[in-house]
């Protein structure tokens, strides 16, 4: 049965709602194709759905919803996932999160995944409303036949079974030529331990001493700074930790830079982020020694001891710490346990260039 | 190169690296893979996956056995019947170099196998020379010395750098970036995004949605006269862009796409004059190499191409599943190194092979 929606708005809604409610088949628009519903809830349903596509082998079937909240009842929504509805939904674009464990496959991958289309087409939007669940939001197409734009194409690239199957066509007439939905999986995210245990590292600082301060308009500066600091508080033989804080780009780096230059540091050295230390063997007055550059930006909860740091205490060598802001309270324990000497240095913007930099014992 | 046994029997190798957040291990005949599992592969089979988190995936000592188990039993294999060992010794993080190294060693021990230690950034560069198991993919004639000397473009979440590749074997680094890495460049302006971690995939594809040429990126280092990169700047740069914007903007739908379209236009435009200057300063070269998880971006790899054959010359690049961290291309690299006879045999010479963190080509 096809039933024109712009003729017959209310009447195709509520014929809709009954087919999904029976667990039938609907083909209804979105704004990238026209896209197969049934009720995603019901696995008899899902099925159907199955037979229909043929060819699918493992791969999952998203669901779409009217509104987040109808999201939030079956996906854990994350902070990515949180701004992706705030910032970019309704919209062209499948988010991936982690199921609540009330669907099942295939609307679920193997490792509990759930794809979730809030699609920008208002007719959709109040039709799923309407049948208070979500719907499948897979291409109308059988696998390997082109994206259905318009209800007569697809009904001729229909094999005879799977156009049986079908219910109800909901046309709309012929849908813009839009790209496919974009997919992005939020799944992955580790924004939670990303976020700074800044309140600490303030007050921290408050019990410590401020050495020195100033304030630097260019990268050069910074590097200046970093190499009178070194001059005047380290030595290659008494081992110590510096601990950088600063937002991304600030120059956690470059003050780096400048202690490995007054160290006697030959490589370049950049980066730690990916590898989380990187070692740089130099030498004073004929003794071999190790600068330990770290960054915990990408470590979670719990991986610092795993990290090499003690190890690197242990062999007393100078360690720089970039993001130290993150496990302050850990590393402030070790060094303490161990008696490590600690410099907190913190890097702020003031603009695009310049910088204040605070350096406390 | 030498390819003396080239009519005789290939060697069978066992490949490991654990030099970042994956363990992984492979099965080579030469340069044909037999097989090739990654731990946070492991579980994926479905078209979302992902869902293993990062804590899990660096734990490499609970790893290594499941993944070396994998390998073998995909390749249809006895340890017994691989004639050599092969594993990352550098770069990467000491702690996790250290687990795959002492694994891989004791089995060439125990079983009486000729030992590799492997350079992982000579895997990357040539992991575009991977074969099948069937022996097809992009150069599958037995002769390779037709492609050299050639360059190395290596991108990724921890290194971004240029090589001058002689022959299989001798290579000398031309330029590497002084900061950060491209990769981390990605993922550090996505967390701006808040796209999450890793958020340099999601960068990407919505750059597809973008407009050029509507937000100004300083493009990184393009006067400076050597062969290096720098991504400091432009995450400074991005950092004021998106404060900026936020506050001319209510949702950040509204500039995001371009945005993402605008970085990324920068980005490769800077790894573009460096490689153009670095083929104009080696006229020599007929192949240019390329490796490393930001080739994971099809514009990237593709555009990369584009000058490499505008240029008139090869270009060989890894197929998808070797882009990321692999230990096929580990394999690959210890073949490479069997040919030109670096291989250990003497039990205590094996156990004195330490990891190098720092280890370049």
């Amino acid at each position: 049965m096809i039933i024109n929606i712009k003729s017959e708005k209310e009447k195709s809604i509520e014929k809709a709602v009954e087919v999904l409610k029976s667990g039938g088949l609907i083909v209804y628009p979105t704004e990238t194709c026209y896209g197969l519903g049934a009720d995603a809830t019901n696995p008899e349903a899902l099925k159907k759905i199955l037979e229909y596509k043929k060819l699918r082998g493992s791969k999952p079937i998203s669901i779409a919803v009217s509104d987040i909240d109808m999201a939030k009842e079956y996906v854990s929504i994350n902070d990515t996932a949180e701004n992706l509805y705030k910032n970019y939904l309704p919209g062209p674009i499948t988010v991936i999160s982690i199921s609540k464990g009330n669907l099942v496959p295939p609307v679920v991958s193997i490792q509990g995944a759930v794809g979730v289309r809030y699609p920008n087409y208002p007719y959709t939007l109040e039709l799923i409303k309407k049948f208070g669940k979500p719907i499948t939001a897979t291409s109308a197409n059988v696998s390997y036949k082109p994206t259905p734009y318009s209800i007569e194409s697809l009904i001729k690239n229909l094999p005879e079974k799977s156009k049986k199957l079908i219910d109800l066509f909901l046309d709309a007439g012929e849908l813009p030529k839009n790209q496919p939905s974009t997919v992005l999986d939020t799944t992955l995210n580790q924004l939670s331990v990303l976020r700074q245990g800044k309140v600490q590292f303030d007050n921290a600082l408050i019990k410590n001493k401020k050495i020195e301060e100033t304030t630097t308009a260019t990268v050069e500066e910074t590097i200046a700074f970093a190499k009178e600091f070194a001059k005047k508080y380290l030595d290659s033989n008494v081992p110590c930790v510096i601990a950088l804080s600063g937002e991304l780009g600030a120059g956690k780096t470059q003050f780096t830079k400048g202690i490995g230059e007054i160290l006697g540091v030959k490589e370049i050295i950049n980066s730690p982020t990916y590898t989380i230390i990187n070692e740089y063997p130099y030498e004073t007055n004929g003794r071999k020694h190790v600068l330990a550059h770290m960054d915990t930006w990408r470590l979670e909860d719990g991986q610092l001891d795993n990290s090499g740091l003690i190890q690197h205490l242990e062999n007393k060598d100078i360690v720089v710490i970039e993001w130290a802001d993150k496990f302050y309270q850990e590393i402030s324990a070790l060094c303490d346990n161990m008696s490590i000497k600690t410099y907190k240095i913190v890097i702020k913007y003031l603009s695009l260039e310049k910088r204040s930099i605070e350096i406390y014992e | 190169m030498n390819n003396s046994i080239s009519n005789t029997k290939k060697p069978k190798i066992i490949a490991f690296d654990t030099s970042c957040d994956d363990t992984s291990c492979a099965v080579l005949e030469g340069r044909n893979v037999i097989s090739s599992v990654v731990s946070s592969q492991v579980e994926i089979h479905a078209q979302w996956g992902g869902v293993v988190p990062d804590i899990a995936r660096r734990e490499h000592e609970k790893n290594i056995p499941t993944v070396y188990a994998e390998a073998l039993r995909k390749a249809k294999i006895k340890i017994e019947d691989v004639d050599y060992v092969a594993c990352t010794y550098g770069p990467g993080l000491a702690i996790d170099l250290e687990i795959g190294l002492g694994f891989a060693k004791n089995l060439a021990i125990k079983y009486d196998k000729p030992f590799i230690p492997v350079n992982h950034m000579e895997g990357h560069m040539f992991s575009g020379l991977l074969l099948n198991s069937k022996g097809s993919g992009l150069f599958p004639k037995e002769n390779l010395d037709l492609l050299f000397p050639a360059l190395g473009l290596l991108i990724s979440g921890k290194h971004t750098e240029i090589i001058y590749i002689e022959k299989i074997g001798k290579y000398e680094k031309l330029g590497e970036t002084l900061d950060d890495a491209v990769g981390e460049a990605f993922d550090k302006v996505g967390r701006m995004l808040n796209f999450g971690y890793p958020g340099g995939p999601t960068l990407c594809e919505f750059a597809r949605k973008g407009k050029s040429g509507v937000i100004d990126f300083p493009i990184p280092m393009q006067h400076s006269n050597d062969l290096n990169f720098s991504y400091s700047g432009i995450k400074t740069a991005a950092l004021y862009k998106c404060k900026e914007l936020r506050e001319q903007y209510s949702k950040d739908s509204d500039w995001s796409y371009d945005f993402c379209r605008c970085f990324l236009d920068a980005i490769i435009e800077s790894i573009k004059i460096k490689l153009v200057a670095a083929i104009n300063k080696n006229p020599d070269i007929k192949t240019i190499f390329v490796g490393g998880g930001v080739f994971n971006s099809e514009e990237i790899i593709r555009k990369i191409g584009t000058i490499a054959r505008s240029n008139g010359l090869q270009y060989c690049y890894p197929d998808i599943d070797y882009r990321g961290d692999n230990a096929a291309m580990i394999g690959l690299a210890g073949y490479f190194n069997i040919l030109q006879g670096n291989i250990i045999e003497d039990k205590k010479e094996i156990e004195k092979i330490d990891r190098e963190p720092r280890l370049s080509l």
